[in-house]
């Protein structure tokens, strides 16, 4: 362009000067692969949450409509308020399960649930089934003569299926043979993960032992979100329903397999890195 | 850095694609940070552009032929240029993200505060031909090239933008 105006064009150059030099960014020099490749799972989960809001408007709209073609207009009652739910307190949930029992709850900002042969999770932003405050926790227990792998699946998948399942040769062939009595929590010891007071458990008797899938994409959700779930059980198993962290292959971290031996202090400080190699990154 | 010759980017494995874009994470986010904020004006728009490069780059990595450096700029202009992080934002709104627009940078002052405003009242297409051709001195089909559009469309937002900021400045 040889008719830039001498003006301008030293102009711009100062402004460019400046703007090319711009002051850091904390998000742009902490950017990490895990960061970037989470992004693909929150937009994902944003877009997927739009459409499933407008899908569920559409329905309430055509279900309103019908109704209002096929009944006849009555006098309105009296309105009522509507129930008021607080907020999730901001605080680590507990959750006590019993044989066979299975139940959900929502805690607000991730961490750590326990308490169960199979815990599993899914988060909020994936799934679409809770808000990008909550988080919802699926946990499960198993009798005795649960059937489970293929027949009975175990966990709860998210619209990627990305989630951790166990794997249904291994945990079956064991959930059958053995009895599966409800874990009972030992003792507890507090653990900070990320700047978050965690509680990890230990677990007696934890009869079983899943291993995940150590798909690219169960860390990449792990790592999204939020949820990290840990056993720790008496009769020497470690279990940590997370994919291994970056750099281990699976099946080598320790509690991927069942051990006669009691845990190791060494074994425990392994499993907490697990929880921070898992868990550190939070939308 | 371009791929090593031989390198067989089209049948990379999982790790070798890690290992990619964590390079790239580090050898390039500031200076595509850098093109971003420069060509957006708004820090957090610069951000996502960034990150999204990345995403990009991650995804189509087994169609990645020449230089690195190039390819990623290329991908980085051409979000910007065609971004739907604002759409984006206006859907989800505040439910997930709040955000305030940018205030001016403290460092311009005077007519490159003035000329920053008017820039950034430009069309996003028209300042990105305006920022490549004159602080990177590339020529209009070097621009086309990297916006991924014809010489003709780039010298049209080239003479547009100019304009506009001409007209700026004298209005001002």
């Amino acid at each position: 362009m040889a008719d830039h105006d001498d003006r301008l064009s030293s102009e711009l150059k100062a402004l460019f000067a400046i703007t090319t030099t711009p002051q850091p960014s904390h998000r742009i020099e902490e950017m990490t692969m895990e960061s970037v490749l989470n992004r693909r799972h929150l937009v994902k989960g944003g877009l997927a949450m739009v459409t499933a809001a407008g899908f569920a408007v559409a329905v309430t709209v055509v279900a309103l409509a019908y109704h209002a073609h096929t009944t006849t207009p009555v006098p309105a009652a009296t309105p009522t308020p509507s129930a008021v739910t607080s907020p999730p307190a901001a605080t680590f949930h507990q959750l006590t399960l019993g044989a066979g029992g299975c139940c959900t709850l929502t805690i607000p900002d991730t961490w750590l649930v326990s308490g169960g042969q199979v815990i599993n999770s899914f988060n909020g932003v994936n799934s679409g089934t809770s808000g990008p405050d909550g988080e919802q926790i699926l946990v499960q227990s198993f009798p005795a003569d649960a059937t489970c792998g293929s027949a009975n699946p175990i966990g709860v998948g998210n619209a990627e299926g990305g989630v951790s399942y166990p794997s249904p040769d291994t945990y079956g062939a064991r959930a059958s043979a053995e009895a599966a009595p409800a874990p009972t929590v030992v003792s507890t010891k507090p653990v900070t993960v990320a700047g978050h007071a965690a509680t990890l458990y230990r677990l007696a008797p934890l009869t079983d032992v899943y291993q995940t899938r150590a798909a690219w994409h169960d860390m990449v959700s792990f790592q999204q979100g939020n949820s990290c779930v840990i056993v720790t059980g008496s009769t020497g198993v470690l279990s940590a329903s997370s994919s291994p962290p970056p750099g281990v292959p699976s099946g080598q971290y320790p509690g991927s397999g069942p051990s006669a031996v009691a845990p190791t202090a060494a074994d425990e400080a392994a499993v907490e890195q697990i929880i921070l190699s898992a868990t550190l990154t939070h939308p | 850095m371009s791929a090593a010759p031989g390198h067989r980017v089209a049948t990379a494995t999982l790790q070798e694609r890690e290992a990619f874009l964590t390079r790239a994470i580090a050898e390039h986010r500031t200076r595509l940070f850098s093109i971003a904020l420069s060509i957006l004006r708004d820090r957090e728009e610069a951000e996502d552009a960034v990150q999204e490069t990345m995403l990009k780059a991650w995804k189509s990595y087994h169609g990645l032929r020449g230089a690195e450096h190039s390819w990623l700029t290329r991908i980085c202009i051409n979000h910007c240029i065609t971004r739907r992080g604002r759409a984006l934002r206006m859907v989800l709104g505040a439910a997930f993200l709040s955000r305030r627009s940018a205030p001016d940078d403290p460092r311009l002052t005077g007519r490159v505060l003035d000329l920053d405003r008017a820039y950034q009242r430009l069309s996003t297409r028209q300042r990105a031909a305006i920022f490549l051709n004159y602080q990177f001195g590339y020529s209009v089909d070097e621009c086309a090239d990297l916006m991924g559009c014809s010489a003709g469309s780039v010298r049209t937002h080239l003479a547009r933008g100019l304009a506009g900021l001409r007209k700026e400045m004298t209005d001002g």
